[in-house]
C-alpha cells in the first residue's frame, strides 16, 4: 500500500491509497504554515470555531445531524505541529460506500460538509461573530487549564517548556492562556483569511473509491479554494543541550511524577532518526526496555517508567510516577541505565527484542487507514519518500554499536518534578 | 479437526464469520479469520473485581477475599516458576502483550505480526500455570501501590468511583478494581491460589483469536497444552443485584481535588436486569439509542448546554449492563454540575412526555449500524467485543438483528421507566479553592 500522488489543482495535491481492506475510510485535508506562538493559539481557537457551524449548517447540532445521516461520519478540525511547521487539519472518518443501504455517496457528502465548514464558516461582513469567538475561547481555555488535572500530561508539558526555554517558538501553557484571552473576532478572522488564501491544500485519502471518484469529489467540494501552491516547509532542527535546570512544583497528589529531559543530537535532520528510535526501544520504549525491567520490575519503584523521543528535535524524555521518597533513587537508576548503554552494555537479547518490536510496529501500520496516513503525512511534509517497508528495513539495520555511540553523546539537562503533598491516610478509606 | 464439536457463525451483511470449538477440557475456542497483518489473541476468564465472595464447589461455606485480588492475580500470573517473566518472553517473540481486569472479567492478550504459534503457546501456557510465592507477592505490592496512587490522583477516576459509591450501598462494583493500599497487603499466595482454582477453570474461560488464522492451525497449537477432559464443578457466586435496592444509596457525593473546573458523573442505577442474555443485549442497544438521542452532539440538549456555557464540549453517556449490575453514566465538566444535572433531568422529562421522534430514532439506528460495521476493521475490537458477548452469553453477530428489531415503541417504553431521580447519584469533583 504505497500512496499515489496527483495534482488536483495548482493548490490542491492528493495522496491516495486505494484498498478494499477496510470497512471504514479516512481522509485528511491539511493546510500547512510556519509555527509561531501566535499561529499556535489562533489555529487552536479557529479549529473550535470552524466546528461550531457554517452558512449551510449554522449549529453544532445541524452539522452532527448531517454527519449522522452520512452513516456516523466524523469530521473534526485539529492542529498538528511538526517541528517548526503547523498544520490545520480537517480529519474525516467514514464508512465505505459498500455498506451503505440507501445509495448515499458518503465520501462526496463528507467532502461537501467539510468544505462548507472550512470555506463558508459563519461570518458577518467577513468577520466571525464576537459571541462565537468568546465561547470558543472559553472552550480552549478550559481545555488548556484541564491539562493540570492530569499529572502525566502536565509533567510532559512542563518538561517540554523547560527544554525549549531558549527557543523562539517556546509555547508555554502560561503563554497560551494569556494569548488566548487576547484573541478577538478581527484577529481570528484575519488568521482564517490567511489560512485559506496563503496555504496550499494537501489531501490524503485511504479507502475503496477509485482515483477518478476521489478527484471528482474533491474538485467539486473545494472548487472555490483560493490557496497557493505548496511552499517549502521549515526543515526541523536538532535541539542542543542547555544549562542544567531542575524545577519542582508541589501539588496536592498522593504520587510524585518525575520527568527527565535529554538531548541526543540525533533525528531526522541528521538522518539518524532510525538510531534514535532503536535507542528509545532499548532504553525505555517497551516492556522489554531497561527502564521497565529495572526501575519497575527489579526495584519496584513505580508502576510506569518509560521514554519517548522526538525524531524531529532529538529530544528524549523519561517519565515515571512514584513515591516522593523514591525520586532520587529512581533518577539515579534511570541515568545509570543510560550510562550502561553508553558503555556498550546492550545485549543480543535486547537488540532482538527491539527489532521484533519494530517489526511488529511497522507491519501493523497496514492494518489502519489512519496509521498509514500518519506515517506518510510526516514524510511528505519534509520530502522524505520512504515507504513503510523501506523505513522498517533501515531501522532493522541499526546496530548495537550505533545505539551505544548515540547514548555516549546524549546529555541530560532538564528535570521537572511534581512533588505530591497529599497527606490523606489509608485510614480514611477504612470501611 | 479431531472430533471436537465446532459451530460456524456467519454474518452475510459484514462478510465475516467465526468458528467456535468446544474443547473437551471445557475451554471454548473462538477463531475469527481476518486478513490483517496483526493477529490478536486473548485468553480470558469470567472473573473480576466484584467476585470477592464466592463458594468453591468443594467448600461448604463462602470465602471472602481482599479487594483488588483479581487484579493482583492478573499481575502475578506473568511470573513463572523458572523465574522468567512471560512479558519478556512475548517481547522476545515480537508480540505486544498486556492484560486487564474489569469488574467482571480478566483478560490476558497479545498482538503480533509474526511468531504467532510461539506466542499463542506462551499465552495458553502461562495462564494455565500459576506460580505465586511470598517473595513475588511482596514485590508486587510496591508496584500495585503506585498504580493505585496513580488512579487516585486521576480526577476522572475518582469522580467515577464517587458515583458508584453513591449508587450502591454494598455491591462490590463500588470497590476499586485495584483495591486499596491496605487491602492488597492482605493478599497471600494461598489466597491467590484459592481464587485461581475457583475461577480459572477452563469451562469458565475462553480463548479468542482474530487475524490471519484458521481453526485447524489454532487447534494444532493449543490442543497439546490443554487437558483432555473437564474436572470440577462451577464456583458459586452471589448475584448481588438480587439484594440491591432500586433507589440510589446517596444522591450526592462531593470530593475536592486539584482540578481547573468541576467534573461530574451522574449515575442512574438500574436493577431491572433480565437473566436472558438476548434481552440484556436488546436493553443495552435500546438504551444506547436513548442515550444518543438525548446526549449526542446532534441533539438539542448538548447545543443548549454548550451555548449557555453550562458545560465543556466533552460530555458522554454510556450504559453499562451485565448479569450483576447495570447503570447509566453521564459525565462531563461544568462550573455548576448541580444546575447541569437539573437541566438534564428537566430535558429528559420533556422528551419522555412527548416521546422520542421517529426522525431522531431512525437517524440514531443508522449511526449505530455504521459504528458496528466500522468496528470490524480492528482485530483488537473484534476479539474484545466477541469476548464480551461470550461473557454475556449472547451471540456476537446478533447485534444487527437486535438493532433492527427495536421499534420506536420499545425505545419510548424504556425511556418511560428510566432516568428516575430516586435511582440517581450525582458525583462531583470540586476544585480545592
Amino acid at each position: 500500500m504505497i500512496p499515489k500522488k496527483y495534482t488536483v489543482a495548482d493548490n490542491i495535491r492528493l495522496s491516495y491509497i486505494q484498498t478494499d481492506k477496510f470497512k471504514a475510510e479516512a481522509l485528511t485535508v491539511s493546510l500547512d504554515m510556519p509555527l509561531t506562538p501566535e499561529n499556535y493559539v489562533l489555529s487552536h481557537v479557529l479549529c473550535i470555531a470552524l466546528g461550531r457551524g457554517c452558512e449551510r449548517l449554522p449549529s453544532i447540532a445541524d452539522i452532527n445531524r448531517e454527519l449522522d445521516e452520512l452513516y456516523s461520519s466524523t469530521l473534526s478540525f485539529n492542529t498538528t505541529t511538526r517541528g517548526d511547521n503547523l498544520s490545520v487539519c480537517l480529519c474525516a472518518d467514514m464508512i465505505s460506500n459498500k455498506f451503505v443501504t440507501d445509495g448515499t455517496d458518503v465520501l462526496r457528502g463528507v467532502l461537501h460538509t467539510g468544505a462548507d465548514m472550512l470555506m463558508r464558516p459563519l461570518l458577518r461582513d467577513g468577520v466571525f461573530l464576537p459571541d462565537t469567538v468568546e465561547k470558543v475561547k472559553i472552550s480552549f481555555l478550559d481545555h488548556v487549564k484541564s491539562i493540570k488535572n492530569y499529572p502525566k500530561l502536565y509533567a510532559s508539558a512542563r518538561l517540554g517548556e523547560l527544554m525549549d526555554r531558549n527557543c523562539d517558538n517556546n509555547i508555554t501553557l502560561e503563554y497560551v492562556l494569556e494569548a488566548t484571552k487576547k484573541v478577538d473576532a478581527a484577529m481570528l478572522s484575519t488568521f482564517y483569511t490567511s489560512l485559506i488564501s496563503d496555504c496550499s491544500m494537501n489531501v490524503f485519502y485511504v479507502g475503496s473509491q477509485s482515483q477518478e471518484q476521489v478527484i471528482h469529489a474533491l474538485t467539486d467540494a473545494f472548487a472555490g479554494f483560493i490557496g497557493v501552491s505548496k511552499a517549502p516547509p521549515i526543515m526541523p532542527r536538532i535541539k542542543t543541550p542547555t544549562e542544567y535546570i531542575s524545577v519542582t512544583e508541589d501539588m496536592p497528589l498522593k504520587q510524585g511524577t518525575l520527568a527527565m529531559g535529554f538531548r541526543t543530537g540525533a533525528g531526522v535532520p541528521e538522518n539518524t532518526d532510525t538510531v534514535l528510535t532503536v535507542l528509545n526501544e532499548i532504553f525505555g520504549g517497551s516492556a522489554a526496555s531497561k527502564l521497565f525491567l529495572n526501575v519497575r520490575e527489579r526495584m519496584s519503584l513505580c508502576y510506569y517508567c518509560g521514554s519517548k523521543v522526538s525524531l524531529l528535535s532529538g529530544n528524549m524524555s523519561v517519565r515515571s510516577g512514584l513515591d516522593n521518597s523514591n525520586k532520587d533513587i529512581a533518577a539515579e537508576e534511570i541515568l545509570r541505565q543510560l550510562s550502561l548503554i553508553a558503555k556498550g552494555e546492550v545485549s543480543e537479547k535486547e537488540m532482538i527484542a527491539a527489532r521484533q518490536s519494530i517489526e511488529y510496529t511497522y507491519s501493523q501500520i497496514y492494518d489502519s487507514p489512519r496509521a498509514l496516513q500518519n506515517f506518510y503525512l510526516e514524510g511528505e511534509l519534509f520530502g522524505i519518500a520512504e515507504t513503510v517497508e523501506e523505513h522498517k528495513q533501515k531501522l532493522l539495520a541499526v546496530s548495537a554499536e550505533d545505539v551505544c555511540r548515540l547514548a555516549q553523546n546524549t546529555v541530560h539537562d532538564t528535570v521537572f518534578y511534581i512533588h505530591g503533598t497529599s497527606t490523606e491516610s489509608e485510614d480514611e478509606d477504612d470501611e | 479437526m479431531n472430533n471436537y464439536t465446532s459451530e460456524r457463525f456467519e454474518s452475510a451483511l459484514l462478510g465475516e464469520h467465526y468458528q467456535k470449538i468446544d474443547h473437551p477440557s471445557g475451554l471454548s475456542i473462538y477463531v475469527f479469520p481476518k486478513k490483517m497483518s496483526a493477529t490478536y489473541a486473548l485468553f480470558g476468564t469470567k472473573y473480576g473485581s466484584i467476585n470477592n465472595v464466592f463458594r468453591p464447589f468443594d467448600k461448604d461455606c463462602d470465602v471472602t477475599v481482599p479487594d483488588g485480588i483479581a487484579h493482583f492475580l492478573e499481575h502475578k500470573l506473568f511470573f513463572n516458576e523458572d523465574g522468567s517473566d512471560s512479558f519478556e518472553r512475548f517481547t522476545a517473540l515480537g508480540a505486544d502483550a498486556n492484560a486487564y481486569t474489569t469488574f467482571d472479567k480478566t483478560v490476558y492478550l497479545f498482538s503480533c505480526t509474526h511468531n504467532l504459534d510461539a506466542s499463542l503457546e506462551e499465552l495458553v501456557t502461562f495462564v494455565t500455570h500459576p506460580y505465586f510465592t511470598d517473595e513475588s507477592v511482596k514485590k508486587e505490592i510496591g508496584i500495585i501501590a503506585e498504580e493505585i496512587k496513580m488512579y487516585e490522583d486521576n480526577p476522572s477516576n475518582r469522580c467515577f468511583y464517587g458515583m458508584l459509591e453513591g449508587m450502591y450501598k454494598s455491591h462490590s462494583v463500588k470497590r476499586n478494581i485495584c483495591g486499596s493500599e491496605k487491602s492488597i497487603k492482605q493478599i497471600t499466595p494461598e489466597l491467590l491460589y484459592g481464587c485461581y482454582n475457583a475461577f480459572y477453570r477452563l469451562d469458565n474461560m475462553a480463548l479468542v483469536i482474530c487475524g490471519d488464522v484458521d481453526a485447524k492451525s489454532v487447534l494444532r497449537i493449543v490442543d497439546p497444552l490443554l487437558p483432555k477432559s473437564s474436572t470440577g464443578r462451577p464456583t458459586l457466586c452471589i448475584n448481588e443485584n438480587e439484594a440491591e435496592e432500586r433507589e440510589a444509596y446517596m444522591p450526592l457525593v462531593e470530593q475536592k481535588m486539584q482540578v481547573a473546573k468541576p467534573l461530574f458523573d451522574i449515575g442512574f442505577k438500574d436493577v431491572d436486569i433480565s437473566s436472558d442474555p438476548r434481552q440484556r443485549l436488546k436493553k443495552c442497544i435500546t438504551m444506547a439509542i436513548i442515550n444518543d438521542v438525548l446526549f449526542a452532539k446532534s441533539g438539542s440538549l448538548y447545543s443548549s448546554l454548550l451555548d449557555r456555557r453550562l458545560i465543556s464540549p466533552n460530555i458522554s453517556c454510556v450504559y453499562n449492563i451485565c448479569h450483576s449490575f447495570a447503570f447509566n453514566n453521564v459525565s462531563g465538566e461544568a462550573d455548576d454540575p448541580k444546575l447541569v444535572c437539573e437541566e438534564i433531568l428537566k430535558y429528559i422529562d420533556s422528551v419522555r412526555e412527548r416521546g422520542i421522534e421517529i426522525a431522531d430514532f431512525e437517524r440514531t439506528k443508522k449511526v449505530m449500524y455504521a459504528e458496528w460495521v466500522m468496528s470490524f476493521d480492528s482485530t483488537e475490537d473484534i476479539a474484545n467485543e466477541l469476548f464480551n458477548s461470550i461473557c454475556e452469553g449472547s451471540e456476537f453477530f446478533d447485534y444487527a438483528d437486535v438493532l433492527n428489531e427495536i421499534t420506536l415503541e420499545d425505545v419510548n417504553e424504556l425511556l418511560r421507566h428510566s432516568f428516575d431521580k430516586t435511582t440517581m447519584t450525582l458525583s462531583i469533583i470540586n476544585p480545592l479553592e
